[in-house]
């Protein structure tokens, strides 16, 4: 029904990462712990589709010295953001051709 | 979206209010909450005000010695600020990039911006300026800083509920000018007054009080 979109985010985790990533100003980044606090998910879930993002070039993770501990920040790339904004148009476009039939 | 499965099962109409409700979440989780910071200067303003009025009314035989009006004001004052300060600090906490340095410089601001009030009004009172007559000042000095201040961070983030809390502190100083001292200090109740029904109003209808003022088209 809806194979035409974005693989990478038409997966429900990957698709709720990218929903809250796109809620900040381009830029900006989330820490994972405050990340996956807000998604209600394991570290081992969030780490593995959080690959599979970066890897198509949606996000970005960044590791920085916070102090003397090391902090992960994830910021949704330009792509990521574009990518987001087609995702979402599609559906529409898909729910339009729905209601029509 | 609270579900794990994959979304080749859900329909696109079931999916896009997935992530309209997904963003609020998010939204709602990574700024301040309106509802809280409403209710915490709101009652803040009216024991401050309704403080420093009882230190003046009546006339010459006075309800509370000036003294201990200034210590419950600023007792209400501080506490308000350390609770706003803590809960915007921990909404942003974990967040980092140039929004959040927007907002350090902006945060700043306000206490550079209170210590120059300050400073004003002692030099006004030293040059002789009847302390009565200053309490004008003392009211809409601070309305003035904090609604233009407001205002400006309503343009800056298009946030509706700094938007709304400038424009009535705009309005409080307005008032607060046209009444002699010592009642004008009651318009700083009435404004107190103003953030609790805001508060009450957020509670019921959130999108007439917060959220974005204009919306981002093509999202």
């Amino acid at each position: 029904m809806v194979d035409e979109l974005d693989p990478v985010i038409h997966v429900q985790a990957r698709l709720r990462i990218v929903t809250v990533l796109d809620t900040l100003k381009p830029g900006d980044s989330l820490s994972f712990p405050r990340l996956q606090s807000l998604l209600d998910v394991t570290s081992g879930n969030l780490a593995t589709h959080l690959r599979r993002l970066e890897e198509s070039g949606y996000v970005t993770v960044e590791k920085v010295l916070e102090g003397r501990a090391p902090v992960t920040y994830i910021s949704l790339t330009d792509d990521g953001r574009h990518a987001f904004r087609v995702y979402k148009k599609n559906l529409r476009a898909l729910l339009e051709q729905t209601t029509v039939l | 979206m609270s579900g794990r499965s994959d979304d080749k099962e859900r329909g696109p109409a079931e999916i896009l209010r997935a992530i309209d409700a997904e963003q609020l979440h998010a939204q709602s989780a990574l700024a301040p909450n309106a509802k809280l910071l409403y209710t915490a200067w709101g009652t803040a303003w009216v024991v401050l005000f309704l403080a420093l009025y009882l230190a003046y009314v009546p006339v010459g035989e006075p309800v509370l010695p000036l003294f201990a009006g200034l210590l419950i004001g600023a007792g209400a004052f501080i506490t308000a600020i350390a609770l706003s300060g803590t809960h915007s600090a921990r909404r942003a906490s974990g967040s980092r990039g140039p929004s959040v340095v927007q907002g350090a410089i902006y945060g700043n601001i306000f206490p550079v911006a209170f210590t120059l009030m300050g400073l004003l009004g002692w030099r006004l009172t030293s040059a002789g300026v009847p302390t009565i007559t200053m309490l004008s000042y003392w009211v809409a000095a601070p309305c003035l800083i904090v609604g233009v201040l407001f205002v400006a961070g309503a343009a800056m983030w298009n946030d509706r509920s700094q938007l709304v809390f400038g424009i009535w502190t705009l309005v409080i100083g307005l008032i607060s000018v046209a009444l002699p001292p010592p009642h004008n200090l009651l318009a700083g109740v009435l404004g107190g007054l103003g953030f609790l029904a805001l508060a009450f109003v957020h509670s019921r209808r959130p999108s007439l009080t917060s959220g974005p003022i204009t919306r981002e088209h093509g999202g």
